[in-house]
């Protein structure tokens, strides 16, 4: 799928900010490598765990 | 379904079981918002669970604990009875390898799902190399265009190595 811009607003919303997937892809192999290695999760930094269920 | 393994909340917000080989899991979710084309703002979760220590990956075993998936399938569920609205995202590593092996047997686990929850295959390449993941949506979800068009549009964005 292509990106579409927003004509009425004039620019693309999502271009302008980073991309969070990138940052979703690195933390979670950092969770999973954490995991494996007997880590404690709440010692990873910048990460954000949430608990929705 | 079969019985499932108790979950305790860890201090981290993430999810514990051992399972009745004596093997320890982790199931989570990161928070990922989202911005899709209209500007709006979405959440969406990465969602993950692995087991503890390390493992040999000489061969990949087709043979599993029942209620491993049992408890997975569980967790998913009570997930969109409570977020009815949101996503979940995730994708399957290959450092071990077994990254298709994984994303097919998710395939096969969400057939315990179908008719309330859709998955959305989202592969990607990233480095030269596929990566496996989808998304999770309530098949009732009336932003799932929204959802998905958002993610396309990141992951269009990894696919075109800006990553």
């Amino acid at each position: 799928m292509s990106r579409n811009i927003n004509i009425v607003e004039g620019k693309d919303v999502q271009k302008s900010m980073p991309n969070p997937l990138i940052k979703m892809i690195e933390d979670k192999k950092r969770v999973i490598n954490a995991i494996r290695e007997g880590k404690d999760l709440s010692k990873l930094k910048g990460i954000n765990f949430v608990s929705p269920i | 379904m079969s019985a499932l393994y108790k979950l305790t909340k860890s201090d981290s917000g993430s999810y514990l079981f051992t399972t009745d080989g004596g093997l320890d899991y982790t199931v989570f979710f990161i928070e990922c918002p989202v911005t899709d084309i209209e500007g709006n703002n979405h959440t969406v979760y990465s969602f993950g669970f692995e087991r503890a220590g390390n493992f040999g990956t000489g061969k990949f075993s087709s043979s599993f604990d029942e209620k491993i998936k049992a408890t997975i399938i569980h967790i998913i569920k009570v997930f969109f009875n409570k977020n009815g609205e949101k996503a979940i995202l995730y994708f399957c590593y290959d450092d071990d390898g077994f990254a298709r092996h994984r994303s097919i047997i998710f395939s096969l686990w969400h057939r315990e799902l179908a008719g309330t929850i859709l998955h959305i295959k989202k592969n990607t390449e990233v480095k030269g190399g596929i990566l496996y993941g989808g998304i999770l949506v309530a098949e009732n979800n009336p932003l799932l265009p929204l959802l998905e068009g958002a993610v396309d549009a990141y992951i269009e964005e990894v696919n075109n190595q800006k990553y």
